[in-house]
């Protein structure tokens, strides 16, 4: 249907369109497409001819999708992908206002193609942390890896510095396109925003890197690396209730930040004037937004009972929210 | 989480256009959406520069529709063509309730310029203010017109062919029965571009693509009811206003059909083009994999839409150059 939604065609120049540039190339990258296809995707969203030198090899596409020849000499914003290749944007004049975002994508569909191509065609890290290979292949997946006995899967950004000791790869999941890194011990430093699974045997790797997914997103939203080991039985039941909507977490999701912070001061503080102090607020006014949460939330998050509903319905809402952002 | 698919997937290039087009384009359509997907399509489709590029001359002709209404047809022809040749009859897609006779007018025109053809098409009218048999009919009206102005149109009558895509491509599957029936005008060949043949939703393709991709289930059930209203999926239903009901294809002209392996249309595609082999007619068919609906006009720079335009350009360039 044409007229529902005109085509793809160059992306506005004037409006920045990061999300669409980057959920693209995610998509590609996920395909695990070829090269050509990966500059076709750039020269389409740029509107302008896009290449990529690779040795003596030379890719060079219009936006309307047809290879082109040339040796596209000109002073063209390029990024130096890895190896010698380089990819470029053939826009003359002034650049437009996603032509950044769109070489840093492509540069970057083109290095995970090519670091894909390296591995070897069987890739072990995949099949350990895949639920639906036999465990005959994972067994054999890790004997190719010699891996101890306790392990477990974190999860990092595919364009973080490869700092954590363990055999990785990249792999695409529901959010976004992601490193996973089978670490034996806690050795190396952890780029920021990283997920660390549970720990467990070869054979739960798997239920790792699914922790460790759900560890990346809460890490998305503070920032900070995220251990899923803290949440125990926490974090199985907020993944099993992952998608579903309810009342407590939203109602969290309601409240501003600030709220939000004087709350969860008061979840895990021991007193209320432990809380004040870690919030630099009086004990009294801390006294009375104590109060007003009740109030507002149906339930005392101080309570025993009101901490656990808390913890659990800030989890489920900070997983949205780490999606949505 | 890897979830398992229910239908064939998406191709990887198709997937990334869908990922971007998403917050312009609902896999689903209600009736509700009807008059606002109208007003968008107003502004959409200006075949103004286009044609100018192709070096395509028009002409608006008012004629007779059905039942004594008029339509708007346009006559397309190569600048300075002189003598007669080949004529394309065009029958535009917008799921029989929108879209205009431009729609889809990117993929015929470079037929009219490789094979310096003579174009003809046709505003028909739409459901669900104009439900069956009007829309049918009222392609039916344009092509006689087009077949009697032939000689001066500069059209061979021996060399005509119809095409259109989606509810298009039904619309000409659905006039060339006409005209099969009705002894006239003839027809060379029938380009059905992704055809909208089957009113009864009951293929495997149509449960499979249910909230996914384009031109979904539920958009094809609105579809068809703004068409037929109360009979649809009935005993009620013409072989003309849904060609997949017809059981006996001979006769017709050579077909050409394609689709993607991941769209509505795809079994009813797919059957037509046995029946049309059984009945002892000629008959190409691409289904393209992991290809939504409209795959080629929306993502044209694909791998998949330039093969897809590739085999369907060099199926009509052999049709008219006989």
């Amino acid at each position: 249907m044409q007229e529902l939604v005109g085509r793809l065609t160059a992306l506005d120049h004037e409006a920045s369109e990061a999300l669409k540039v980057v959920s693209y190339f995610d998509a590609l990258i996920a395909g695990n497409v070829d090269l050509e296809t990966i500059v076709r995707g750039a020269a389409a969203l740029s509107g302008v001819p896009c290449g990529l030198r690779h040795g003596d090899t030379l890719i060079r596409v219009s936006p309307a999708g047809c290879r082109l020849g040339g040796t596209a000499d000109g002073d063209w914003p390029a990024i130096d992908v890895v190896d010698g290749d380089v990819a470029w944007i053939e826009r003359a004049g002034a650049p437009h206002a996603n032509d950044a975002m769109v070489l840093e994508r492509f540069a970057l569909a083109v290095a995970i193609s090519r670091a894909r191509r390296r591995i070897a065609p069987e890739d072990s890290v995949h099949t350990l942390i895949s639920p639906e290979r036999t465990p005959d292949e994972r067994a054999a997946a890790a004997a190719r890896l010699t891996l101890s006995s306790r392990v477990r899967a974190v999860a990092t950004a595919a364009t973080a510095p490869r700092t954590l000791h363990g055999p990785s790869t990249v792999v695409a999941t529901p959010h976004g396109v992601l490193r996973a890194t089978i670490v034996t011990a806690d050795s190396g430093d952890a780029p920021p925003e990283t997920g660390w699974g549970t720990w467990g045997t070869r054979a739960e790797l798997p239920e790792s890197w699914d922790a460790a997914l759900f560890a990346r997103r809460l890490a998305r939203t503070s920032g900070e690396t995220v251990d899923a080991e803290h949440f125990g039985v926490l974090g199985t039941a907020a993944r099993a209730l992952d998608g579903t909507e309810h009342a407590d977490a939203r109602a969290l999701a309601s409240l501003d930040s600030r709220t939000l912070s004087v709350a969860r001061a008061l979840v895990e503080s021991e007193s209320i004037r432990a809380a004040s102090l870690a919030l630099g607020l009086h004990h009294s006014t801390v006294q009375s937004r104590h109060e007003s949460l009740i109030a507002e939330l149906g339930y005392d998050p101080r309570h025993p009972r009101g901490r656990a509903r808390f913890m659990l319905a800030d989890l489920l809402q900070r997983l949205s929210a780490g999606d949505a952002g | 989480m890897p979830t398992s698919l229910t239908r064939p997937p998406f191709d990887p290039e198709l997937e990334a256009v869908l990922t971007v087009l998403a917050d312009q384009m609902p896999p689903t359509i209600t009736p509700e959406m009807i008059p606002l997907l109208r007003e968008g399509s107003a502004v959409a489709v200006d075949p103004g520069e286009m044609l100018e590029e192709a070096g395509i001359d028009r002409r608006d002709v008012t004629i007779p529709g059905h039942n004594g209404g008029e339509i708007v047809i346009s006559v397309l022809k190569p600048k300075g063509h002189s003598g007669t040749g080949p004529g394309i009859y065009h029958t535009h897609g917008g799921g029989m309730i929108m879209g205009d006779r431009w729609v889809g007018i990117g993929q015929i025109i470079p037929w009219i310029t490789a094979c310096q053809a003579v174009a003809v098409t046709v505003e028909y009218r739409l459901a669900p203010e104009f439900p069956d048999p009007y829309p049918v009919e009222d392609c039916f009206a344009g092509l006689v017109w087009t077949a009697e102005n032939a000689a001066e149109l500069g059209i061979d009558p021996c060399r005509l062919i119809i095409a259109g895509a989606s509810a298009g491509g039904g619309l000409a599957a659905g006039t060339a029965l006409l005209a099969r029936d009705r002894k006239g005008p003839a027809l060379a060949g029938q380009v059905l571009i992704y055809p909208m043949l089957d009113d009864r939703d009951a293929t495997a393709s149509c449960a499979q693509i249910d909230g996914v991709g384009v031109w979904d289930r539920t958009s094809n059930v609105t579809g068809w009811s703004a068409l037929l209203g109360e009979r649809v999926g009935t005993d009620d239903v013409s072989i003309y206003a849904a060609p997949a009901r017809a059981t006996d294809l001979s006769g017709l002209p050579p077909a050409f059909i394609d689709c993607g392996s991941a769209e509505v249309f795809r079994d009813e595609d797919v059957a037509y083009a046995s029946a049309l082999w059984r009945a002892g007619v000629q008959a190409e068919l691409h289904v393209w994999p992991g290809g939504f609906h409209g795959f080629d006009m929306m993502a044209p720079h694909t791998a998949i839409a330039q093969s897809m335009t590739a085999a369907r350009d060099a199926w009509v360039t052999r049709a008219l150059a006989l």
